[in-house]
């Protein structure tokens, strides 16, 4: 259970640098992005491999007509990070329960083993958080969340074993995985492809100095040559919306930067459970970032 | 014997530096900043009269080298940082080198005036146009000796080649050829070239959402010039052959260690991740620097590296803390000394550690401005781990993480280093008996 829980803590404290990084002067930095998806990936199998051993597999199914919104959970803990952040000696006490997850011979790595072993729980709902991330990075509108909801409803019916979410998310752990079906066609990856002309003029060697011949012709967010992190812009926007929805249903917050929201301690509990079903659809998003 | 010697110079940059270099006679020490601004110092000629002051380091030259930028078509700033600078070898009076923010390289002439040439016919020395009725006679202008002007000119930029952020540069032994290297490509330049460069990697994959590793430091071998290497944010190295193939994406060697699986935690991808690889002057080893450790790697030997040295070892029950104050994601340099015996690296509480290879022993500084005065010796500093406390020891809950030590520099034949915490350049070097 506290693997969970400081599993939990790990992905929000993710999330917050992953919205944070768009503000950030000199552009999203690819790097340190890459190694905070890394640690949410890992964070999120450990908290999935807790949750899916002591839930039934058809829950999968229902996940995908929930609407979007994590629970308030997140935003409280971003709030009880950022006062945090810079005492560490106070982190003595959280350390003596994050050494736990670390130290040799823990049950951590079973857990991320077991939870790669069972990647077939995860795939079918990532399809519709695909579509979504992509048009909350065209439109970039606060509902996003209600379309995700709304797309994730028609595509429950859909039976695809594996797609290219499913395929990258697994990659990393690459001994253990087993998946070789190619990634189906999707009308997203059209969509992608039809992006894709501009970028491999890239791979030539030629560039000018002239200031109208930029080599990176496309607009901004649409092409892959635009430092193509218009994935993290699309993962930030789904959490912003994301984070506007959280306080409940009948206030919805009026910024997305959670720093300001304020800590609903009573309904985090409650909202923990909202968080963990809602958590599958999101796998992709994560993923496309 | 690692240099515990003395303070010789504390000079303090309005903003934080980024890169400190030595050039390869060790006279001029660069150091770039977060402002843009490059700093060159020069070392003082050693005089009989003052023998204690053997070659301090004054300032030569402090000029801009880039400037924020805004690229409009991306709606992004571009940070005038300076990442890296990198001297080329001198082959005249003047001195070269390259320095880079995320975007552009340019390549810097900084040269000297001492004279001017004085008795111009049509002019007067303060330029005005002479009457031409006062002119009676030709005379020949002579150069006079005039106050010393270093003066710096930017000679080439080299732009528009990076869509990611450039993390290295590195000057081609054959002088004629540089590359420089972002998260996701490497591209070969001509030093009299600026309008075109070859891409010579790209580790860019077809869909960006399979992307598992970035390329974090990249270096030419010190002799072979169609040999470098790239370390990868997964703890990789590859060793490529120019020779090969146009495209090195394929590399001639591979250097992975193995994971230790008892040392595995949500982070263990992070800290493995390679902030820096420097080739050893003689080219036999290179060394790598990951978050918590130093390693040196022989060339012939790619199963895993010949040394691990533990830099500071007492973070890692503290991961999850240095990864909610982002010190985690903190990329430390490492410097071998002129004769591959030495190794440096810094650490937080502007710390800095030497390890000497021949005999194993590793010494802690610290480069603070309470506990060094001018040619004070530095005293070797400890960190506390378990529960006793020794009087002269610091506990890591004490430590300050905010004072770090990313970047240093040795220089290339003495025992004289640069050490730049925050905003404060510190140099020391060997006691003089």
């Amino acid at each position: 259970m506290e693997f969970k829980v400081e599993a939990h803590r790990i992905m929000s404290i993710s999330l917050g640098k992953i919205y944070n990084s768009r503000v950030q002067r000199g552009g999203i930095k690819l790097h340190k992005n890459l190694l905070v998806s890394l640690v949410l990936r890992s964070a999120r199998q450990v908290y999935l491999s807790d949750y899916y051993q002591g839930v039934c597999l058809n829950a999968q199914t229902m996940d995908t007509a929930q609407p979007w919104p994590p629970g308030e959970t997140m935003d409280s803990e971003l709030d009880e990070n950022d006062s945090r952040e810079h005492e560490l000696p106070h982190e003595v006490g959280s350390d003596v329960r994050t050494s736990t997850p670390e130290r040799p011979g823990s049950p951590v790595p079973a857990l991320l083993n077991d939870a790669v072993a069972a990647p077939q729980p995860v795939a079918p709902p990532q399809l519709p958080s695909r579509r979504c991330s992509n048009a909350a990075a065209r439109e970039g509108e606060a509902n996003a969340t209600r379309e995700c909801g709304a797309l994730g409803g028609v595509e429950s019916d859909s039976d695809t074993p594996s797609n290219p979410p499913a395929a990258s998310f697994c990659r990393k752990r690459r001994s253990c995985e087993k998946m070789t079906t190619p990634p189906p066609e999707s009308p997203l990856k059209k969509i992608k492809q039809q992006q894709q002309p501009t970028a491999t003029t890239n791979t030539t060697t030629t560039t000018t100095t002239t200031t109208a011949a930029q080599e990176l012709p496309p607009p901004v967010g649409d092409g892959e040559e635009e430092m193509d992190t218009s994935n993290v812009s699309s993962l930030i926007s789904i959490f912003g919306s994301s984070f506007s929805g959280l306080l409940g249903k009948e206030s919805p917050a009026s910024e997305p930067g959670a720093e300001d929201s304020e800590p609903d301690p009573p309904s985090g509990q409650i909202c923990c459970e909202q968080v963990l079903k809602n958590i599958a659809p999101w796998s992709t998003a994560i993923v496309a970032f | 014997i690692p240099p515990e010697g003395i303070h010789l110079l504390q000079q303090q940059h309005t903003d934080i530096i980024s890169t400190v270099e030595f050039n390869h006679t060790g006279e001029l020490l660069a150091t770039g900043d977060k402002g843009g601004r490059v700093v060159i110092f020069q070392r003082e000629q050693e005089s009989k009269n003052q023998p204690h002051r053997r070659g301090e380091y004054n300032v030569y030259s402090t000029f801009q080298s880039h400037e924020p930028e805004f690229d409009y078509l991306k709606s992004l700033e571009i940070e005038e940082k300076i990442n890296k600078i990198r001297w080329l070898p001198q082959q005249n009076a003047a001195y070269f080198l390259l320095s880079t923010n995320d975007k552009t390289v340019k390549l810097w002439k900084v040269s000297e005036r001492g004279r001017r040439p004085e008795g111009y016919n049509l002019k007067d020395d303060d330029g005005r146009i002479r009457d031409p009725s006062t002119i009676t006679m030709l005379r020949v202008p002579v150069l006079q000796p005039m106050d010393l002007m270093v003066e710096a000119t930017p000679r080439r930029v080299f732009s528009n080649a990076h869509t990611y952020h450039i993390n290295s540069i590195s000057v081609n032994s054959d002088y004629e050829t540089y590359m420089s290297a972002d998260d996701l490509r490497i591209n070969l330049w001509n030093l009299e070239i600026t309008n075109r460069s070859f891409n010579i990697v790209d580790i860019k994959p077809a869909n960006m959402e399979e992307l598992t590793e970035v390329i974090t430091a990249a270096e030419f071998h010190p002799n072979q010039c169609n040999t470098f290497v790239y370390s990868s944010s997964k703890g990789t190295i590859r060793l490529c052959d120019m020779r090969a193939a146009a495209l090195c994406d394929k590399h001639s060697k591979f250097f992975e260690e193995p994971e230790d699986p008892s040392n595995r935690s949500f982070f263990s991808e992070i800290i493995s991740s390679i902030s820096d690889v420097k080739f050893s002057h003689s080219g036999r080893y290179m060394m790598t620097r990951d978050y918590l450790t130093v390693k040196v790697w022989d060339l012939n030997m790619e199963s895993r590296p010949l040394e691990t040295y533990q830099v500071h070892d007492y973070l890692r029950s503290k991961l999850c803390s240095l990864y909610e104050n982002d010190c985690i994601f903190d990329k430390f340099e490492c410097v071998w000394n002129g004769s591959d015996s030495v190794i440096m690296t810094g650490s937080y509480n502007n710390f800095f550690r030497m390890f000497d290879r021949n005999t194993k022993r590793d010494v802690t500084l610290e480069a603070s401005r309470e506990n060094s005065k001018p040619r004070a010796i530095l005293k070797p500093r400890k960190v506390c781990v378990g529960g006793k406390r020794r009087k002269d020891e610091i506990s890591v809950d004490s430590l300050d993480f905010s004072k770090k030590i990313l970047h240093s520099a040795w220089h290339p034949s003495e025992n004289i280093i640069a050490v730049a915490a925050t905003n404060n350049l510190y140099i020391f070097q060997d006691k003089v008996n």
